[in-house]
């Protein structure tokens, strides 16, 4: 059988088809392999470090562009396409296995339109939650795509998607005496080991959150061996270097070197804390069989080898990756209680970090709670599919031999990330999440970034964001964009106000220029803030003045008038209110007459209207015009099914 | 079919008798009408259930995540039965020689396919693709549109020569000038596209598209009716147009169909068209009111639909850079709904107004 690879630009998608392919050695009898990447990029580097043959192709990356980037992203596409089709007319290959990346674009593309001359089958590989553009339009092509999270055939465009889970290395699964390796790394038995790595090349938030922690680690009175992997040096950071000096200036622990080694190691003042610094670990497995608790990243092979050993974590998604893919790993794994996780926000100088208490209570919280790490590793472990060999070959055997594959067709649906497409879902969805939860966290990043946007369309989302969270910190700056939004800001700012607890003293002078405000919307909106704030405002004649004109006036938009209907007789006594409201007793649109019911009612509830008030009350409303357009529809056999699922279920 | 059995018993010198009152238009137009209403009534509820079997539902959601008092999860794609009804009709009754009917049916069934694919998409992908979403749908529509502009300056229309790019403006009897072909066929395409977007946003409420378009198909029969004609062309000043007279039977055939559809479509709805009935209504108005000469008369017959597309424009393009709304809610029907009158009244209201114009447009046909 002759196997075509492809996929690639970072190691995360070169080794997973590499994985795959071993795993496929040991069912079929695999012949010819050839791996078809870009020149310059990761896999020129790892792919003949395997002893497999490798011929490069064109392509380039598509999402985020401008337009003119994106013309010639799309003839360099194709000119990959073009040089691919000699590649698999000449190889005809009986399996392509793509694993995303720009790279797999044009094999995917090519061997799409090859398929009436070459009878490949096309599996697509995808490791992450959220899949990459390319991969999604690979899905349209593909025999079978196979997935590492359950929510991810929700976003793939078809259903041909097979849940495999991560394809790990051997050594993950295989069993190991903990007891052992912990002597060989000279850990302690009643120490508590803990492991912090940001992958090979080093991550910025973790090293500084690791040194800043060492001072309180050292108080917090429990024997702790800390096993930090800091990276190696790359272009613009060097890993090693910069965490070296952060722990002992900040961390406060003289570092010194390990013989025979390339780490360092220090000790706090009472010897409690033992701190190993190390550019590398080459037998990571190790490291993380020991461990009590892991920090790490949350790209989907560290969550998956997280799983597989069943180990507690506190992940820090890197951020601003596309699609926020490692975000959304770590909030699927953390939903099933697998994970801890801190979010990364954007820091002033350009390098995005972790709030250094948010992670230190969190550690904290945890290392003072055996149990909860229990509980946390081994709903990490069940989220990990053992059997995952034995699924992809099933698979792959299916699709060679032509027999039916069982694709998932009821998957789960992504409970938070579903109603990310529309923000006035996502607003609802937060507002009934409890302070605290994993969506709050991850929201309350973006309205930091959504307000600092320069396009008006982000920041409203940020505004409506801001009333979701409840983030009364950012009134001063909603107030700002009060005085410079648009027509929709405006009214958006109203909207998240009213949601917060406000100083009144601002409402007073929003609502003052919302009633004045040239967009109707504003005007509706101010006089529903108003309404909220009648205690305070009462006061304020030259509020009063306005709501009045506007009940006063003419012509005037209706969605404005039923508003401040609503809350003129919070305001004005009664003979006051009658006068102004007795037009609109008979008013052609229904909303307007039922805005005076409504209003009464509320004045009553609010008790602005005394007992022996009622009977006047009473008389007016009698009069009102109650013939009605407007209903609510009942549809019987829903609501019998409703009943009846909700009891089942 | 009909055409064709009479044609053969024609031949070999059978007479027919009675049966002769099948070559009459009107007599056909009727069966053809009364085919597809039927048709639909009686198959219609078989087509819903499929269709709601194959997940062809609207929103996508299932009835468990809803509320009693919404819709959604209803089946949609209703306009396959349209298409249907409609075909069977015409293959019954209708005379496949004519040019005219092979351009009506030739838009009808591709704009039903580009509304297939549309609905098809939205079921199995569960999202637009990436965003070009309207863009393939605008690629796929102009497909059909640039086409039919070229073909319609061109020696293969259907339409005598003369009458091919003058624009006729209605209560003027005489062209009020020619434009270069070109020019016009740029006209066409912009024209051909506005109707069917305007037809399609105009689906938003139960029942609502039906009633428009079965007045202005109404009229556009009559029209097509008087054109074919020898006799009535002459005698309201009307150019001649041969064999435009079979238009009026497709007119028949898909009033029949939307009636019929109506029936299960009127509030509270079982099912909805979806775009595959939507852009086909739209593909074949256009068409008509191209072939007929009487595009000019479509923004008062079709009155409705251009009130529908221009506020969501206007909503959309203007009141995105203004930064606010500019209707309470768009397209006009949501903004009725808004202000409080139910669903089934504003259908109706606008039915009325449909009416309405089209008697006004229907004046044109004597006041020139």
């Amino acid at each position: 059988m002759k196997v075509l690879l492809t996929g690639g630009g970072t190691g995360g998608h070169v080794y997973p088809p590499l994985a795959l392919l071993e795993i496929l050695r040991s069912r079929f009898p695999i012949g010819d392999v050839l791996y078809v990447g870009i020149r310059g990029r990761a896999e020129e580097r790892i792919v003949p470090a395997h002893g497999l043959p490798i011929r490069y192709i064109d392509s380039a990356p598509w999402s985020g562009l401008q337009p003119a980037a994106m013309a010639r992203a799309l003839f360099r596409i194709g000119r990959g396409v073009l040089q691919s089709i000699p590649i698999l007319l000449k190889f005809r290959p009986h399996l392509i296995l793509a694993a995303g990346g720009y790279v797999s674009a044009p094999i995917t593309l090519a061997s799409f339109l090859l398929r009436p001359f070459v009878r490949s089958r096309l599996v697509v590989d995808e490791q992450n939650l959220y899949p990459g553009l390319m991969n999604r339009i690979a899905s349209l092509f593909a025999h079978a795509v196979l997935v590492s999270f359950p929510e991810t055939p929700y976003y793939i465009w078809n259903q041909r998607c097979v849940y495999t889970g991560y394809p790990v290395r051997d050594v993950f699964t295989t069993a190991a005496d903990r007891g052992a390796i912990r002597a060989r790394l000279g850990v302690p038995p009643d120490a508590l080991m803990l492991l912090a790595y940001g992958g090979s090349m080093g991550s910025r938030s973790i090293n500084r959150l690791i040194a800043e922690s060492l001072p309180e680690l050292a108080r917090c009175g429990r024997r702790i061996v800390l096993v930090h992997a800091a990276g190696l040096a790359t272009g613009d950071y060097d890993a090693w270097a910069d965490t070296r000096t952060l722990a002992q200036t900040r961390g406060g622990i003289a570092l010194a070197p390990v013989p025979e080694t390339d780490g360092l190691v220090g000790y706090s003042s009472d010897g409690l804390l033992e701190y190993r610094l190390m550019p590398y670990l080459h037998q990571i497995v190790d490291y993380l069989q020991a461990a009590d608790l892991v920090v790490g990243r949350a790209g989907a092979g560290t969550l998956a080898e997280l799983a597989a050993l069943g180990k507690p974590a506190i992940v820090i998604p890197k951020r601003g990756l596309p699609g926020d893919h490692q975000e959304l790993n770590a909030i699927s794994l953390a939903e099933r209680g697998g994970c801890e996780v801190c979010f990364e926000r954007p820091g002033p100088d350009g390098v995005d970090y972790v709030v250094h208490r948010e992670f230190l209570d969190l550690l904290l919280a945890l290392l003072a709670d055996p149990a909860r790490l229990t509980r946390l590793g081994e709903q990490a472990g069940q989220f990990f599919i053992r059997d995952f060999k034995e699924k992809i070959c099933d698979t792959v055997g299916r699709l060679l031999e032509g027999r039916e594959v069982d694709y998932v067709l009821e998957f789960e649906l992504p409970k938070g990330l579903k109603i990310q497409k529309q923000i006035d879902a996502l607003t609802a969805f937060l507002r009934n999440e409890p302070p605290g939860s994993l969506y709050r966290r991850y929201y309350g990043i973006q309205v930091d970034t959504d307000l600092k946007s320069t396009d008006w369309q982000i920041v409203n989302r940020g505004i409506k964001l801001c009333g979701a969270l409840q983030r009364t910190d950012k009134v001063s700056e909603l107030c700002g964009f009060f005085d410079s939004g648009n027509g929709f800001i405006r009214r958006n700012v109203l909207a998240a106000i009213r949601e917060l607890e406000v100083d009144y003293g601002m409402v007073v002078n929003l609502v003052r220029r919302g009633l004045d405000d040239s967009y109707f919307e504003v005007r509706a909106g101010a006089a529903v803030l108003a309404g909220q704030y009648f205690d305070q405002l009462a006061g304020h004649a030259d509020v009063l003045q306005r709501l009045r004109a506007l009940a006063a006036k003419r012509f005037e938009v209706s969605d404005v008038q039923a508003a401040v209907i609503q809350v003129l007789p919070l305001f004005f006594p009664l003979d006051d209110y009658f006068k102004m409201v007795d037009r609109f007793r008979f008013a052609r649109n229904v909303r307007l007459r039922q805005a005076i019911l409504s209003g009464i009612l509320r004045a009553l509830a609010a008790g602005r209207i005394r007992r022996e008030d009622m009977d006047r009350v009473r008389q007016f409303v009698k009069e009102i015009l109650i013939t009605t357009s407007s209903f609510k529809p009942e549809f019987s056999i829903r609501e019998s099914y409703r009943e009846l699922y909700d009891k089942l279920s | 079919m009909s055409i064709i059995i009479l044609h053969l018993l024609k031949q070999y010198g059978i007479s027919y008798g009675y049966f002769r009152l099948f070559e009459y238009l009107t007599f056909r137009t009727m069966l053809a009408a009364i085919t597809a209403l039927l048709f639909v009534m009686i198959f219609g509820h078989p087509v819903i259930v499929a269709l709601y079997r194959r997940r062809f539902r609207d929103t996508g959601g299932d009835y468990a995540s809803l509320d009693a008092s919404s819709k959604r999860g209803t089946p949609t794609g209703g306009g396959l039965l349209i298409i249907l009804a409609a075909m069977l009709a015409l293959l019954l009754w209708g005379d496949w020689n004519s040019a005219y009917l092979l351009v009506a049916v030739a838009a009808f069934l591709y704009f039903g396919l580009v509304g297939y694919l549309d609905d098809l998409q939205k079921v199995r992908f569960k999202s637009s693709l990436f965003g070009l979403g309207q863009m393939a749908k605008t690629f796929m529509q102009l497909l059909f549109i640039v086409p039919f502009a070229l073909f319609f300056i061109s020696s293969w229309n259907p339409v005598p020569a003369a009458w091919r790019t003058p624009v006729l403006l209605p209560f003027f009897k005489n062209a009020v000038f020619e434009p270069a072909p070109l020019l016009f066929a740029a006209f066409i395409v912009f024209a051909y596209f506005s109707i069917v977007n305007a037809v399609n946003i105009t689906d938003g409420l139960d029942g609502l598209v039906s009633g428009p378009s079965i007045m202005t198909l109404s009229l556009y029969g009559i029209f097509s009716y008087i054109l074919g004609n020898t006799v009535l062309s002459s005698y309201l000043l009307f150019p001649y147009f041969p064999g435009c007279g079979e238009l009026t039977v497709f007119c028949g055939a898909l009033i029949g169909a939307l009636l019929g559809f109506l029936w299960y479509n009127t509030y509270p709805a079982e099912v909805f068209m979806g775009d595959t009935g939507s852009l086909a209504l739209g593909g074949s108005l256009a068409a008509l009111a191209f072939l007929t000469r009487q595009e000019m008369l479509f923004p008062i017959v079709g009155g409705v639909f251009v009130a529908m597309i221009g506020s969501s424009l206007l909503q959309e393009k203007v009141g995105m850079r203004l930064g606010r709304r500019i209707f309470l809610r768009a397209p006009i029907h949501h903004s009725l709904t808004h202000k409080g009158v139910a669903e089934p009244k504003v259908v109706t209201r606008l039915w009325i107004i449909s009416i309405l114009l089209t008697i006004l447009a229907a004046l044109s046909l004597k006041l020139r």
